[in-house]
């Protein structure tokens, strides 16, 4: 249950502007027979008067215009934001697929977090996040009406549930674990460092490429910022599937939310283009890479091990291709020596820079700097690291020093 | 007339090592991996090891330190064919690994063979 407070009856009394960019009252997808609605609550409160003593008041209202233009700042045209409750913001979503609203909505609560508590503490700031299905037929202009649409859905998504009890539904009915991020180093032979760092992310359950993405983006963003604020000069590597770039309204979506990163922050990230299809024609391809290279220091793509030219992409502005070594878990090391070498010979022929990934034994990273690989990432370089700290000077001496 | 082992992933360079260390009048086993000839290794208790350094399945400088570890005196010639990497070869740390002797890729006969002598005569 929230726990009710100061900020709570300040912002009853002084209802919530409306955005700027509200809307008409007309549906938002006149396509569909329904909105898609999320809803984002403050769990608890405590930690907000913890870090904010004094005149709670003065402070909530604070909070309560901060909250509101964090809001703001990710409303696409279309798109309605109210304050339904006092702990509760809904923004109808005009377009979105459930996908990309519910990795919006995650995306919003964390800059919210971060913006009251900062980026160590964020995580202290229980913010739930609910998509909730409402008729089309509601007016989403009008706050009371989209407060009662919403609960009307939350009661039928109740009657829908099991019934809470057995050990089995209550464990059905918590939220997943949110996902934890890794940064995998890749080192660069010819220069015996390591500068480049590619992000993860795991999840408890399997995602959707596009939640992967997405979630992927806001942690790659953040530490970016800190890489910039912190004056250093790492590369972050960003990975994105094809599939979640090539619907328009994802991208957008994707990019607007890379185009709000400074300059220099977004100059330390380079995005891999991950699971391209064959054939994929290269003004397609264009599309995709020409609006996302104007926001990074790269793009780079990662193809299975079997292509025999890389011409398209070296003509779309793809700056390195690469393999994934551990793709194939049952290959045997001699058949990934020669998918190396072959590897190297077709990017070497288009003058790409090549990396290789999922290296986990020493024989294939020793083979994989003899061939003449430029980037080389995986368990028997170095293990992930919870963030990306350094530049470190990696040479082969490192690469084979005793490991415990 | 000394055992030697020869460790390449390479067949016709493992054939045309077997037949240069044969003509020196030595006898020769082989193997195609690092696992492969370590195995062989304690089996046989060889006189001389030459290895390959970039092999699939355990490579050179980890087969290395596993012999010397295993068999103390025995003779290891490390070789290897890879570039030198930001000032630093693949060579010289298969020395640090324990490797007696280093012949770079591609050889003379001669050069093999001198590399084999201080054990092997």
């Amino acid at each position: 249950m929230p726990r009710e407070s100061g900020l709570v009856t300040r912002a009853v009394t002084t209802p919530t502007p409306r955005p700027k960019r509200q809307p008409s009252p007309a549906p938002v997808s006149e396509s569909t027979s329904r909105h898609l609605a999320g809803r984002l609550q403050f769990l608890d409160l405590q930690p907000i008067k913890d870090r904010y003593k004094g005149d709670w008041e003065q402070t909530s209202a604070r909070i309560d215009r901060l909250v509101r233009m964090r809001i703001e700042r990710h409303l696409a045209p279309g798109d309605v934001c109210h304050r339904v409750r006092p702990t509760e913001h809904v923004i109808v979503f005009a377009g979105l697929s459930t996908d990309a609203a519910q990795a919006k909505c995650e995306l919003i609560t964390r800059e919210i977090a971060q913006a009251i508590l900062g980026d160590s503490d964020a995580d202290e700031l229980p913010i739930d996040v609910k998509l909730l299905p409402i008729p089309a037929d509601t007016n989403i202009a009008d706050a009371d009406a989209l407060g009662r649409a919403l609960s009307k859905a939350e009661q039928d998504e109740a009657q829908k549930q099991p019934h809470v009890g057995s050990p089995e539904n209550v464990a059905n009915c918590a939220d997943p674990p949110p996902p934890t991020f890794s940064y995998e180093p890749m080192w660069r032979p010819g220069r015996g460092v390591i500068c480049s760092y590619r992000c993860r992310a795991s999840f408890e359950s399997e995602p959707s490429s596009l939640q992967r993405d997405f979630a992927v983006l806001a942690a790659a963003t953040k530490q970016a910022r800190r890489l910039m604020l912190e004056g250093r000069t790492l590369v972050i590597g960003v990975p994105v599937a094809f599939e979640s770039l090539a619907r328009y309204n994802e991208r957008r979506e994707y990019m607007r939310l890379l185009s709000e990163l400074p300059q220099p922050a977004r100059k330390l990230l380079v995005f891999e283009l991950g699971a391209l299809p064959e054939g994929v024609p290269q003004s397609r391809l264009q599309e995709i890479v020409g609006p996302i290279r104007q926001h990074c220091r790269a793009v780079i793509a990662e193809l299975p091990s079997r292509v025999t030219t890389v011409k398209n992409l070296q003509d779309a502005a793809i700056a390195a291709v690469g393999i994934d070594l551990g793709a194939d878990e049952c290959a045997a090391e001699q058949s990934l020596f020669e998918q190396m070498a072959r590897f190297c010979g077709v990017a070497g022929r288009a003058r790409l820079p090549a990396y290789a990934r999922g290296v986990s034994t020493l024989s294939l990273a020793a083979a994989a700097a003899s061939n003449g690989f430029d980037y080389i990432a995986g368990t028997a370089v170095m293990m992930p690291l919870d963030e990306p700290r350094r530049i470190v000077r990696f040479g082969l001496t490192e690469l084979y020093r005793p490991r415990a | 007339v000394s055992l030697v082992l020869v460790i390449d992933d390479e067949l016709a360079m493992r054939t045309m090592i077997e037949r240069i260390v044969r003509m020196d009048r030595h006898e020769v086993l082989s193997a195609s991996d690092g696992n492969q000839g370590l195995a062989l290794c304690l089996a046989h208790q060889p006189d001389v090891v030459i290895t390959d350094i970039i092999m699939p399945d355990r490579e050179g400088i980890e087969t290395i330190r596993e012999i010397r570890a295993a068999q103390p005196s025995v003779r290891i010639v490390a070789m290897s064919g890879a570039p030198t990497l930001n000032g630093v070869s693949f060579l010289e740390i298969a020395r640090q690994a324990g490797a007696d002797a280093a012949v770079q890729k591609p050889f003379r006969p001669a050069e093999l063979i001198a590399s084999l002598r201080p054990a092997a005569n």
